[in-house]
């Protein structure tokens, strides 16, 4: 079905993504989060993607009581090691993985590991909503054009 | 019209109700906060649909709302009523309603979650984005699967990242 498979390249906007240290703590990686309206954050090592952090880490760590969000290095309670793929890889092949993986965001690399964005799961919702919209399928509403409130869905 | 095209025809129109497959977690507006992220935790999921005794649709608190809500140097929303940090009345969509409404509510409003209610706003559910491309993956079989095999992935059992 050509017009699902497109290369996720198509569906990066071309702005940096946002990005922490592994040193920098857990409150000022929220507060990032919260101010660059992101429901996810690279932590990079060297300029290489080492880690993520998303709002469901933000769950997990807000539940516990243990530790104080201001005293916790980012890199003891991020996801290391993230799966990441390559801007010429194609869309479908991202949506299979955000199925079995349970993937809400992943991490868009060069051939390097150097991040070129994150393909959010909002984009893949975009995609087929648009493809069903294009067929006549469903309810179809215009958009006034709005910024999204992006943080990666409800 | 392509077999590619009927699939997603049938895949647009099925009822959302069809596709869901796990039991929403569902609390009451007067639930501590603490314990509706205990909840949350413990049952690996995003969302939880707030109801009143009736199980009608108050509202829904989600990863979203630990996020942008409850404040980061003030530990006194642990012990707070989860109705003082959800969204009140949510969007959300009837069980017979399809999938191609759905992702079109999903899209427009930025959601991941709808929840999903009969004709008296009784919550029934709740879809989440993952139950929509489980669906569209285990219907394009040749599309998703014929895939370079990546030895890394395996199944978490967790939502997120």
């Amino acid at each position: 079905m050509r017009e699902i498979q497109k290369k996720i390249r198509a569906f990066l906007d071309g702005k940096p993504p946002v990005t922490a240290a592994m040193s920098d703590t857990v409150a000022s990686v929220i507060n990032k989060m919260r101010d660059e309206h992101v429901g996810c954050v690279l932590i990079l090592d060297s300029e290489k993607v080492k880690g993520i952090f998303t709002d469901r880490d933000v769950l997990k760590f807000m539940a516990g009581k243990d530790a104080a969000a201001e005293d916790v290095a980012i890199s003891s309670v991020m996801t290391r090691d993230p799966e990441c793929l390559s801007a010429d890889d194609y869309i479908t092949y991202a949506i299979n993985m955000m199925s079995v993986g349970g993937f809400r965001n992943i991490p868009i690399v060069d051939a390097d590991g150097r991040p070129q964005g994150v393909l959010r799961v909002r984009k893949v919702v975009e995609h087929l909503s648009e493809l069903v919209s294009e067929k006549g399928l469903g309810e179809h509403s215009p958009t006034d054009g709005s910024e999204w409130f992006d943080v990666g869905g409800g | 019209m392509s077999n590619a095209d009927q699939i997603f025809v049938e895949i647009s129109q099925t009822p959302v109700s069809k596709i869901v497959r796990r039991k929403p977690i569902e609390v009451f507006e007067n639930t501590c906060v603490q314990d509706v992220l205990d909840a949350l935790n413990r049952e690996h999921r995003g969302v939880a649909l707030v109801v009143d005794q009736e199980c009608r649709l108050l509202g829904i608190f989600t990863e979203r709302d630990v996020l942008l809500r409850l404040p980061l140097t003030d530990s006194g929303w642990r012990e707070a009523p989860v109705c003082d940090f959800m969204t009140h009345d949510p969007h959300s969509i009837r069980t017979n309603e399809t999938i191609g409404l759905a992702l079109n509510r999903m899209q427009e409003g930025a959601f991941r979650h709808l929840p999903i209610v009969d004709e008296e706003e009784r919550a029934i559910g709740v879809l989440s984005v993952r139950d929509i491309l489980d669906y569209v993956v285990d219907h394009f079989p040749s599309e998703f699967l014929n895939l370079p095999p990546s030895p890394n992935l395996e199944t978490t059992g967790e939502w997120g990242g």
